[in-house]
């Protein structure tokens, strides 16, 4: 005997070998009710001898052309965004996958943008925001249902971003994978990073998604909560707007009110100069309460006509404190979403600043400011500011954006453009005392 | 073609609850499955029996399969398993010995042939013979399912069909 005929006599005797008993296993074997759509799945030749038939049936014109099928690109940093590009790789739509995606997106339009553009402007953002540090790992995958066309995307991206971002590689191994599953290899990684990370779903159940409902898996994707978010942000930064309409007519009120005071002082001086001593004392006390009252009446009166005459100085110096303080209230919002990952409980306890022309006034310093003295009093307000709201768990972004304010406190600290006196008076010295304190802690 | 991807993802199906993976489990396991079994007991009937034990065992310790196990390899181990037992356990209950019950001319047999591979090659051989010749399989996928090398899979093959062809020209090279 040959080994051939030895080979052939095996297969003819194997050929009923093995004795059918499916039916009889899989009838002990509880049961759920079968999908019809399984068999595209378990059964590719089924599959495509469906598919066949509908070609047939309604005509090949009506598929899709291969070159058409949209791509997906996902940003992930932690804020996560995701982009659908048409072919030529411009941003058609995007959303965010999650609040805090919808922190990093809310200012920007970016349909029509070329993706390398529109995921440059957001990493940028991100950076700025406090999302992203020299350490992050920023995350960017294209899907494509064409494996070649989804390769090419990805190896764009890398080509123009190098080594900014990290992009996903697909070892052989997940190639031949999603080959023999007929899924492109990115959608198998992102099936499988989910399968990982999620009990409540099977393989069977993810495959028949796209990749835009895949990624709403992946990133517990609730469109409610980004729809609040964004309501709850338009409604606390309209509430700044009106905080800073009202500071303003408290500003002009106050200039009237001084400019009146100042007129009263004038007349007075010229009819009763007893009336006028008297008048300037309570002028005095109210707006420069640590200085001394001069005894002669002349030289109060001096000190009234270099006020007025510094009157207009001193109402843009209030208004862009206004402007400056609103900034601020802005951008400690922006870190408080990022620092809270726009937690909406926590927006909603969320309040207003309480800041009236009382705590922008400090007019005797800026009587005997200069102008750079009167540039550094406005940043250390703002720092004054800051350091006084910060909150026990202050985090990232918080606190980068004190460091970042008292470095360019210092710039003017270190100079011989503010005066000695004012470097070392009680409220620079204190705001010095309280960022330190900071850092301790 | 085996898709041991298909397998792993039906195997981690059926433990998250879905029965119906089992459709695919079994197509693509129950002849090596049987080949275990029958290898060991030598009996058809018995064999069927055991076979329907395995599925059910399968789907009784599925919480216990873990993702890096190799699917048909940890199915086969189960099979080997309950065939073993049901072994120790026909030998117990008769004072015949099994082998004696089981000697019978293997020419009377439909698959003559493939009974005395039963006998005379050992469970490796016997599976890589009944895999790689009768359903064709390539080396590479047996070697994965028996953790042996291509290289491996190949030598025994060789060496278990040399045994068979000794055998029935009455040789006892590989004896």
């Amino acid at each position: 005997m040959t080994k051939k005929s030895l080979i052939d006599q095996l297969k003819t005797e194997g050929k009923h070998f093995v004795p059918d008993i499916k039916d009889t296993i899989l009838s002990n074997i509880p049961r759920q009710e079968k999908v019809h759509k399984h068999i595209l799945i378990w059964q590719p030749k089924l599959a495509m001898a469906l598919m066949l038939l509908i070609m047939i049936t309604f005509g090949i014109s009506l598929l899709p052309k291969s070159e058409s099928y949209p791509t997906v690109v996902t940003l992930n940093i932690n804020p996560s965004v995701e982009f659908s590009l048409d072919q030529n790789n411009q941003v058609t739509s995007y959303r965010a996958l999650n609040l805090d995606g919808a922190v990093l997106i809310e200012s920007y339009d970016l349909v029509g943008s070329d993706i390398n553009q529109a995921l440059d402007t957001l990493i940028n953002k991100a950076y700025e925001l406090g999302y992203a540090t020299d350490t992050s790992t920023i995350e960017v995958a294209a899907y494509n249902q064409r494996t070649s066309t989804e390769e090419k995307v990805n190896q764009a991206l890398k080509a123009y971003f190098t080594n900014r971002i990290t992009i996903s590689e697909v070892d052989q191994d997940t190639l031949d994978e999603a080959k023999s599953l007929n899924i492109s290899p990115r959608k198998l990684l992102l099936i499988q990073q989910i399968l990982a990370t999620h009990d409540d779903y099977t393989f069977d159940q993810l495959v028949k998604l796209d990749v835009i409902a895949l990624n709403e898996i992946k990133m517990a994707y609730i469109a409610n909560e980004i729809d609040l978010l964004k309501d709850k942000v338009t409604a606390y930064r309209a509430g700044l707007e009106n905080k800073k309409a009202l500071l303003e007519v408290e500003v002009n009120t106050y200039i009237q009110t001084l400019t009146a005071d100042i007129n009263n002082l004038k007349s007075l001086y010229e009819t009763d100069m007893i009336a006028f001593s008297l008048a300037y004392q309570t002028f005095s006390t109210t707006y420069f309460p640590d200085a001394t009252i001069p005894i002669l009446p002349a030289v109060q009166y001096q000190r009234v006509l270099n006020l007025e005459s510094r009157l207009s100085d001193y109402q843009a110096y209030l208004q862009a404190q206004v402007s400056s303080m609103y900034q601020l209230w802005l951008t400690k919002f922006n870190a408080h979403l990022v620092d809270t990952h726009a937690d909406l409980d926590i927006l909603a306890t969320l309040e207003l600043p309480n800041v009236g022309i009382q705590g922008l006034a400090k007019l005797a310093s800026f009587v005997d400011a200069n102008i750079k003295e009167q540039v550094f009093l406005e940043i250390a307000d703002r720092l004054n500011t800051l350091l006084n709201d910060m909150p026990n768990d202050a985090g990232h972004a918080y606190k980068r954006i004190v460091d970042t304010l008292y470095v360019e406190f210092m710039l003017y600290y270190e100079s011989d453009d503010v005066s000695q006196t004012l470097k070392d008076s009680t409220y620079i010295q204190t705001i010095i005392t309280n960022y330190q304190n900071t850092k301790e802690n | 073609m085996f898709d041991n991807t298909k397998l792993k993802y039906a195997m981690r199906d059926l433990k998250k609850g879905n029965n119906n993976a089992m459709d695919y489990i079994y197509d693509v396991t129950n002849r090596m499955v049987y080949y275990q079994i029958y290898q060991i007991i030598k009996r058809r009937d018995i064999s069927e029996d055991i076979m329907q034990d395995v599925y059910m065992k399968v789907l009784k310790n599925i919480l216990k399969y873990q993702e890096q196990d190799q699917p048909k390899s940890w199915i086969l181990s189960i099979a080997r398993n309950e065939a073993l037992n049901q072994y120790k356990r026909m030998k117990r209950e008769t004072v015949v010995d099994i082998d004696t019950l089981n000697q019978k001319s293997y020419d009377q047999t439909a698959s003559p042939i493939i009974d005395l591979a039963s006998h005379i090659l050992d469970e490796d051989e016997f599976i890589i013979v009944m895999s790689c010749v009768v359903d064709q399989k390539t080396r590479k996928e047996v070697g994965k399912i028996l953790n042996l090398s291509t290289s491996g899979v190949t030598f025994k093959l060789n060496v278990a069909l040399d045994k068979l062809k000794n055998q029935l020209e009455g040789g006892t090279k590989h004896d």
